[in-house]
């Protein structure tokens, strides 16, 4: 399968024009830095441009840094494996952008506060504990939020270009790039930023257009979405379809990522806190809203067209993406759309694009880096030495830190191997920070009556949100509500197991409270009938062998007393073996939950412990 | 950090007196510093806001024309039934034609506008530098 792989990428058109294309590109972003190097002598120029940044200039930065190179993966892969329906994201996206640009909801006051991270307005509003414990939780769930960054990015690359990805190849591609962020971003801070972010939104700008045109054109526009339809029905068109991998939950569950997006993650805000003023600030978002909606709406297009493509023009793509043989795994389709720009773009034009994406790329990279690392400086390590540091010193810190970041990222994309989708991955680890941010930041700047406990319960409780993580759920499935105890496999028969058999129970005396709060409590996690037919198909068996060992598997059949699995993953079971059975939460449904918790705790520990001295709502 | 900085930023850049100094007996009352005239507040662009108006419109008028015609060609039912048998198949077409001529505006206003910010920025931090006051704010 591998060498599959490996004849799958070769076939690029990507030449020595193109590998031209892409160092020109390289050299002039890194030469950027050492141009501008000489006004990144201040903090406040090295992390917010000196709060001079025009309109246009500043939807060009926006863009650059929320359209990267992963954004444009993941969205590319919902566009191959949900079709259409996916490009719901994208719009509602772009809606939030444009309401908040209107309205300039939390990021306009934010901007009056003169802060230049999320947490320094955490310690004027709540006091110094909030800005240490609101810069660890941002540092710590943003820095696994970005941990696969690089290994996906590198992933496009090798894709595009035709290297070898069985070979060393992808580790190379990240240590070379991951050095090229590094240099122009220590060296050249946010006006370096600021500046190549513009370079890259021209160049990406075009080069995005003109792969989304010439993606449709090879798989013909009638044909895309006749493709669709008969591959995926209604599912792949609308995305509250019965069948469709989304749903309602999913879409509230995007409104709210929308917000988040624009006026929560600190790399956005960042953007937001370096304009020259308000109004800019708020054409800025206005403006970008389009942007907003772009940089999800093409990817998942290129996505769509991949899947057509492989579909219906490239049967040895077909064998590796969509294996007939039910005992072949498939490939890891996010190499999907990077091999098939590989194929369809001509020499010249694929250097372009692949420029745009490294822009992408390094565009985000360096916005992240630069966020990162000024949260923990500013503050974690500041306010720990009670704001005695000079502004070399916490530039040098902050220089420091974008390289152990740097190093961290290339650690973890060389050596984690969790299977979660990307796209969940990342909600879930950024829903660490902002379920929490989100109240701190709506209630501190609209909510005079908030408190400082209210913000560190909320902040803590954002935590919480790490139980959207697939292993995370797996570790503690038998603490799922819903969930059903261990019990002893009796017998086995392929990949059926028999166990004691399921008895319905006696139906229950009526109760006000089991009604009022139980059934209310219960909603949102499914209640199995195992004692009805197929009541746990859909569910996941955790089968633990006598050593220890375990193994999840989705039931695909079930009876009182026995499950059937379409195949055993790791080991056969034998009688004296133990299952469990639980129904695995959706991230979606999770951060809601956690939303509204947090939300709630906040305002209770705002409401029992008020603030002795009341803060100002708005700015001081 | 922003905090030293804002303190700094909030001397006023000009405090001292133009007023040739007296010599008294008496140390004549303190007077606040005077300050150099505001600078008028630059009025708004309201290009931005032209631009937006008219594509809306010209977004609704097309969307308009669309439907007439159709409905002309076809009639009513045959439309109803075409936008319930396809209807989020021409939701994505629109969105899709829309967001790229939307983008496409953008990229322009943004390549030439964001070259100018781009002189501007160095203008500023050159004054900045100059002055030495590195929190200056619109």
């Amino acid at each position: 399968m591998e060498s599959a792989l490996t004849n799958a990428t070769s076939q690029t058109n990507f030449g020595t024009i193109d590998w031209v294309i892409v160092a020109v590109y390289l050299l002039l972003s890194v030469s950027i830095a050492f141009f501008v190097k000489r006004y990144a002598g201040n903090m406040t120029n090295f992390v917010s441009a000196g709060r001079a940044v025009g309109t246009w200039l500043g939807v060009a930065t926006l863009t650059g840094t929320e359209m990267g190179l992963i954004t444009v993966m993941y969205s590319a892969q919902k566009g191959f494996t949900s079709g259409f329906a996916a490009f719901h994201i994208g719009v509602i996206a772009g809606i939030v952008a444009f309401l908040i640009g209107v309205t300039g909801f939390i990021v306009v006051r934010l901007r009056e506060h003169k802060v230049l991270t999320i947490p320094e307005y955490y310690e004027k509003r709540f006091g110094r504990r909030t800005r240490i414990l609101g810069g660890i939780m941002l540092a710590f769930g943003g820095l696994l939020n970005m941990g696969l960054f690089l290994k996906v990015g590198a992933m496009f690359i090798v894709g595009i270009t035709g290297m070898d990805p069985d070979g060393s190849a992808l580790k190379v591609v990240m240590v070379v790039l991951l050095a090229l962020v590094l240099v122009y971003t220590v060296i050249g801070g946010m006006i370096s930023v600021v500046i190549t972010d513009y370079i890259q939104f021209v160049i990406l700008s075009v080069g995005i257009l003109v792969a989304g045109w010439l993606a449709i054109e090879s798989v013909g526009w009638d044909n895309l979405f006749e493709t669709v339809r008969t591959h995926k029905g209604e599912a792949g068109f609308n995305p509250v379809a019965a069948d469709s991998s989304f749903g309602f939950e999913y879409v509230a569950w995007m409104f709210f990522l929308g917000i988040v997006n624009c006026a929560l993650w600190p790399t956005a805000v960042a953007r937001a806190l370096a304009m020259e003023s308000t109004a800019s600030l708020k054409r800025q978002y206005t403006w970008s809203s389009i942007s907003f909606a772009i940089r999800m709406i093409i990817p998942n297009l290129l996505g769509v067209c991949a899947f057509v493509f492989v579909m219906t023009k490239a049967p040895d793509l077909q064998q590796l993406f969509s294996p007939a043989d039910a005992d072949v795994e498939a490939v890891d389709n996010l190499y999907a759309m990077p091999i098939f720009l590989g194929r369809i773009l001509p020499a010249g034009l694929i250097g372009l694009i692949t420029a745009a994406m490294i822009a992408a790329f390094m565009s985000t990279h360096d916005g992240y880096l630069l966020c990162w690392s000024t949260v923990i400086t500013q503050d974690i390590i500041a306010p720990l030495f009670k704001e005695r540091l000079d502004n070399p010193t916490r530039i040098k810190i902050t220089r420091i830190l974008i390289v152990l970041i740097g190093l961290y990222i290339l650690y973890w994309g060389l050596f984690y191997t969790g299977e979660e989708d990307i796209w969940d991955y990342m909600a879930v680890t950024g829903a660490i920070y902002f379920t929490g941010a989100f109240s701190l930041l709506f209630g501190g700047l609209y909510w005079h009556r908030a408190s400082s406990t209210g913000a560190v319960l909320a902040l803590l409780l954002g935590v919480t949100a790490v139980f959207g993580l697939g292993p995370v759920q797996d570790y503690v499935h038998t603490y799922i509500p819903g969930s059903i105890a261990e019990r002893n496999i009796t017998a086995t028969d392929d990949e059926t197991i028999e166990f004691e058999a399921f008895k319905e129970p006696d139906e229950m005396e009526e109760s006000v409270f089991r009604d009022m709060v139980v059934d209310f409590v219960m909603t949102p996690f499914e209640q199995a009938k195992p004692w009805n037919p197929d009541g746990l198909k859909g569910w996941t068996a955790m089968v633990r062998d006598q050593a220890g060992q375990e193994q999840k598997v989705e039931v695909a059949s079930s009876w009182a007393g026995e499950a059937t699995a379409s195949a055993w993953p790791s080991f056969e079971p034998k009688a004296g073996d133990t299952v469990s059975f639980y129904k695995p939460v959706s991230s979606a449904r999770v951060g809601l939950m956690t939303i509204g918790f947090t939300l709630f705790v906040f305002i209770l520990g705002s409401l029992i412990f008020p603030d002795r001295k009341q803060k100002e709502a708005t700015n001081e | 950090m922003s905090d030293e900085l804002n303190k700094l930023s909030s001397v006023p850049p000009n405090t001292q007196s133009m007023e040739p100094s007296v010599e008294s007996p008496v140390d004549p009352p303190k007077l606040p510093p005077v300050l150099p005239p505001r600078p008028s507040k630059k009025k708004e662009s309201w290009l931005p806001t032209v631009i937006v108006i008219l594509l809306l419109m010209a977004g609704i008028t097309a969307l308009g024309v669309i439907m007439i015609f159709a409905i002309m060609d076809n009639g009513w039912p045959a439309v109803l039934r075409a936008v319930e048998k396809d209807g989020w198949e021409w939701v994505w077409k629109v969105t899709l034609i829309g967001t790229c001529g939307l983008f496409a505006l953008l990229s322009v206003l943004v390549t030439v506008g964001g070259a100018q910010d781009i002189r501007k920025l160095f203008r500023r931090l050159r004054e900045q530098e100059a002055s030495g006051n590195p929190d200056s704010d619109a």
